[in-house]
């Protein structure tokens, strides 16, 4: 009687674990009507586009790439098929390879670092898919199995920045900046970091006080930024944020402190980020749309499957933002 | 002085320890002399409900794999994935099973993996030389654990807050190493440390994989070495009956120490697999492997308490936690609920075990 | 047998963490001799005092409930993924679910639920609270993940601004009040109730309690629970100061407060601590923290240095106890 028991509690159980197994029905579909016919490579009736990403729960910008995505696909009448890491980059090449065994069209990936995505792109290209990287990409060794990138130039980018702030500070000597920072394993931001870095520190009247980062925590960047202004106190000049969501806790802090004439500059262009340049809180931020970053994707896929060869490079155009022309932004998130 | 220590073993098992448990010489063995000899004279039935005693995650692999088949999405084409992946991160359960069978525990062997792949690529990328990148990765981890065995064993600091400790030190120079993102041995000697352990698969087969050949052998050894030998018995006495153990003359801080030095170096050869498998070692190799790790071990069915436990409850463990992930992945659900199945196994199994060894106690 | 008269040295020595404030002086000159050297900030000025209170506010609030866990000779290791679950919900329930400012209360129950399952689950079914707590930690991340994936999580209300802004007297920031509120309220439960008297005596003594007639099961129970509140209020002090939240925003914050808890001098086995020593820890961890950012050190150093002090400050604690021969 007394050994049944064990034998139910196991059946209990295996009886539980299939439950929440089956329980939650496939996240991943999100089944639409009939496909584009020449999109449908293999035949099957239907288009279905593969998504890989690093992560999409955990951060804004990724969330917003994802819902663009989405919402493409809605529209076109595709089948989305994603998953997300949510930043564990052993586990996005195991994605991939179970991504890659369903019935895929086409694969786009948001990678979580481009060295890696080079052997995770040989076996989606030796599947025999077709795959667009999203907003990071693959190493240059890697290229080639990948057929296009779509997504910010993460370099150029902030390099831009860095030349706004040289040619509003440049003739004065000294300036301070602080840096606040994203993920610091994530290729994006590191490359943000690089192009900013590059230019500025080619020019000695600028010095950069520190780096934190920040993760995808708004409190912890408020908190590094606190942690700047009372080491560094008015030797701040410049806040570098390199992330919206970020950006706007080190704002926070400035603000706090009654550091108004602080310069603060970011990236992204979230609709928060354009009030604060409104209310003169933030100086400039560089808009990124990840609604076009999406849109290039699909578009990319639609040549692809239309015949046409295309350029490897989709670069998403990344105005600036200043209260000059903050009126003519709406921000997407 | 070898009878001695079984005398009074035998007579602690004798001594109203819980029947059918794997006791210190291994449940596989109680199961095995219950289903041959005792078959006679308690019958058939009694016998498999003791295999199952011992083995009750055995019943849960068995219903996953089934369920997986039949109702995931092409599962049945990765069984070699799920064993494949299951080598690479099993080391690290591995590891951690013998430290915990000797009462002992250790949070900090995702960063001991996570470790040995960085030194196996700054040392490749210095010396030009892949054998002795991967050597030192394999000392660097036996390093990490001889840190820890002698934090917890010499100095007697209580295993969970010295672990917590050295995983905030492994952390920190993983991290400086890898702050910029992955670091990764140039060219040729990249081609190299990605072909030469990882994608070395006999026959042909990924679930030959010479991963997967290493880690069955380790297994085989241990297994062998707990059961057979006074220095795997020892870690059983060591976590089983600490006192018993003294008395007759067992060095039981050396064994725990033993513990977590095998633990290291197998947490090193967990970040040589890591860092061929990617061809580069990355901060996120050592994020969240210390759960993997002892989920793996805690519902295949290893005691915290200690000294019980056998490397068939490891293996079972892993397997179950690898169908669980891949099997997911392939029904595209969120990461999350690998997260939370993981969470709930993990209680459930507890339960199990409280409900049915309250039970064995009242007979 | 007459009894040495214990020198004030002695005595000081002897409570619970009073190594480690002294560590915490020590460490607060130099870094306040060698700041203006390396990066020119002053280190010791009330402000800074101030923001190292505000910024360790959170992690203060959950270390007072885990102390009385640890105290009864458990752990929750389930403390940060409830921090973020709170957070998240908290969001989602004062923004998009329209609830506004009951959006505390509601998250307070769910701080008492995720308290209840832990507390049912570890002395209720008596289950190893290590494990445990791992398990719940992974459910509760998972939960956080799951609930509110996909949304914008964003909280703006009056009261939230009050929180994460607001000065009492015009001095000390609200979060500050409300963790020192916290504070007396632990160390008044841990020090001078009976309540607090059982659970140094489940801790010291498990069976010994169960004989004296102490039931430990509610008593055990009672500690996870108030553990879950302290994380809902962390929660809503971290929200309100960014008034963001994100589902990983609890990381490993559990690992930072059984840092402030040992470092304080609670003993991980139970029966030994109190919340006092806890405040130093956590406020160590703080100046630590802070400190290291006027020295401009960078993230990975101020973890290797705060797993090597730990690994300090424990074996002096053991050797000290072993010469004093408590």
């Amino acid at each position: 009687m007394k050994k049944c028991i064990r034998g139910l509690a196991s059946v209990a159980a295996l009886c539980l674990a299939a439950v929440a197994l089956a329980g939650c029905s496939g996240g991943g579909g999100s089944a639409q009507k009939a496909a584009t016919a020449p999109a449908d490579r293999n035949g099957d009736g239907k288009v279905v586009i593969g998504y890989s990403s690093i992560a999409y729960s955990i951060a804004v910008l990724p969330q917003y790439i994802f819902a663009g995505l989405e919402a493409d696909c809605k529209t076109r009448g595709w089948e989305l098929q994603h998953l997300s890491a949510e930043g564990d980059a052993m586990l996005q090449g195991e994605q991939i390879s179970q991504l890659i065994q369903q019935d895929l069209d086409y694969l786009v990936v948001f990678p979580a670092d481009p060295m890696l995505a080079v052997d995770w792109m040989k076996e989606v290209s030796e599947a025999g898919i077709p795959a667009v990287m999203i907003h990071t990409d693959v190493a240059e060794v890697g290229r080639e199995y990948a057929k296009a990138y779509c997504g910010p130039d993460n370099y150029a980018m902030a390099e831009s920045l860095a030349k706004a702030v040289v040619e509003k500070y440049g003739a004065d000597a000294g300036i301070g900046i602080v840096e606040i920072g994203g993920v610091p394993v994530q290729s994006d931001y590191i490359e943000r970091v690089a192009g900013f870095d590059d230019y500025i520190k080619a020019n000695s009247n600028f010095k950069v006080l520190g780096l934190e980062w920040a993760y995808s925590n708004r409190a912890d960047a408020q908190s590094y930024m606190e942690n700047f202004i009372s080491t560094y106190g008015n030797q701040i000049n410049v806040l570098m944020g390199f992330d919206d969501d970020l950006t706007l806790g080190g704002v926070n802090a400035l603000q706090a402190a009654g550091m108004t004439d602080v310069g603060v500059y970011s990236i992204t262009g979230q609709k928060e980020a354009i009030q604060a340049i409104k209310d003169g809180k933030m100086t400039m931020t560089a808009y990124y749309s990840t609604a076009a970053t999406a849109q290039n994707a699909l578009k990319c896929i639609d040549d692809l499957a239309a015949g046409k060869t295309i350029e490897y490079f989709h670069y998403t155009d990344v105005p600036l933002i200043t209260k000059e022309n903050a009126d003519k932004y709406e921000g997407e998130f | 002085m070898m009878r001695a220590v079984k005398d009074t073993a035998a007579k602690v098992d004798a001594a109203g320890k819980e029947t059918g448990a794997a006791g210190w010489s291994g449940g596989a063995q109680k199961g095995a002399a219950a289903l041959g000899g005792a078959a006679a004279q308690k019958g058939f039935g009694r016998a498999v409900r003791d295999f199952l005693f011992s083995y009750n995650s055995a019943v849960i692999f068995a219903a996953l794999l089934v369920f997986a088949t039949f109702f995931v999405n092409k599962f049945s084409r990765n069984y070699s994935t799920v064993i494949f992946d299951a080598s690479i991160y099993g080391c690290i359960a591995i590891g951690l099973s013998l430290v915990m069978v000797t009462g002992n525990i250790d949070l900090s062997v995702g960063f001991q993996a996570a470790l040995g792949a960085v030194v196996v690529v700054q040392v490749s990328k210095l010396t030009g030389s892949l054998p002795l990148g991967v050597i030192c990765g394999l000392a660097a981890g036996a390093v990490c654990g001889a840190l820890n065995g002698a934090v917890v064993t010499r100095v007697g600091i209580s295993p969970l807050i010295a672990t917590i400790a050295s995983n905030y030190i492994f952390k920190g120079i993983v991290y400086y190493f890898t702050k910029n993102g992955s670091i990764y041995p140039e060219g040729e000697l990249r081609e190299a440390l990605k072909n030469s352990i990882s994608k070395l698969w006999l026959g042909g087969f990924k679930a030959l994989a010479l991963t997967v050949v290493i880690v069955a052998v380790v297994l085989a050894t241990l297994a062998f070495i707990m059961r057979n030998t006074d220095f795997g018995n020892n870690f059983y006495i060591a976590g089983d009956n600490a006192e018993a153990g003294k008395l007759a003359g067992i060095n039981i801080p050396r064994a725990q120490f033993f513990a977590y030095v095998l633990c290291g170096l197998l947490c090193g050869l967990a970040g040589v697999f890591l860092a061929s498998n990617s061809g580069a070692a990355v901060y996120t190799q050592g994020e969240g492997r210390d759960v993997f790790a002892i989920s793996a071990c805690v519902i295949g069915g290893i005691k915290m308490a200690g000294g019980k436990g056998t490397m068939l409850n490891v293996l079972i463990g892993i397997l179950i936690m690898r169908i669980i992930s891949t099997g997911m992945n392939l029904m595209l659900l969120p990461s999350a609920w690998v997260d939370f199945v993981s969470g709930v196994l993990l209680i459930v199994v507890l339960v199990i075990d409280k409900v049915t060894s309250v039970k064995t106690e009242d007979a | 047998m007459t009894k040495d008269k214990q020198s004030p040295l002695r005595w000081f020595f002897s409570l619970s963490g009073s190594g480690v404030f002294v560590a915490l002086l020590v460490f607060i000159a130099l870094v306040s001799i060698a700041a203006p050297r390396v990066t020119g900030g002053q280190f010791f000025t009330w402000s800074n005092i101030i923001q190292v209170f505000r910024q360790q506010t959170y992690i203060g609030i959950i270390a007072c409930g885990m102390t009385l866990v640890i105290i009864t000779g458990n752990i929750d290791l389930s403390v940060g993924s409830q921090l973020t679950l709170m957070t998240v919900l908290c969001a989602q329930f004062s923004n998009a679910w329209g609830f506004g400012n009951w959006a505390l209360p509601l998250t307070l129950l769910v701080g008492v639920t995720c308290g209840l399952t832990n507390g049912l689950l570890v002395s209720g079914l008596k289950l190893n609270s290590f494990i445990t707590t791992l398990g719940t930690s992974s459910i509760f991340g998972a939960l956080a993940l799951i609930l509110v994936s996909g949304h914008t999580l964003r909280a703006k209300t009056a009261l939230f601004d009050v929180i994460g802004t607001g000065m009492v007297l015009g001095l000390i920031p609200v979060p500050v009040v409300i963790l020192l509120a916290v504070v007396a309220v632990f160390a008044f439960l841990a020090g001078r109730t009976v309540f607090g008297q059982r659970l140094y005596a489940i801790g010291a003594n498990p069976v010994a309690a169960r004989f004296t007639g102490i039931k430990s099961r509610r008593e055990v129970a009672i500690t996870y629970v108030l553990n879950g509140i302290c994380c809902a209020i962390a929660a809503i002090v971290l929200l309100a100061r960014s008034e963001s939240a994100n589902p990983q925003i609890g990381g490993s914050k559990e690992m930072d407060v059984i840092l402030a808890v040992v470092l304080g001098g609670t003993s991980i086995l139970g029966g030994k601590g109190s919340v006092w020593g806890t405040v130093i820890g956590f406020l160590f961890i703080g100046f630590m923290s802070s400190g290291f950012s006027f020295l401009a050190f960078s993230q990975y150093t101020q973890w290797v240095i705060m797993g090597v002090i730990l690994l300090v400050a424990l074996a002096a604690d053991l050797y000290s106890e072993k010469r004093g021969g408590v």
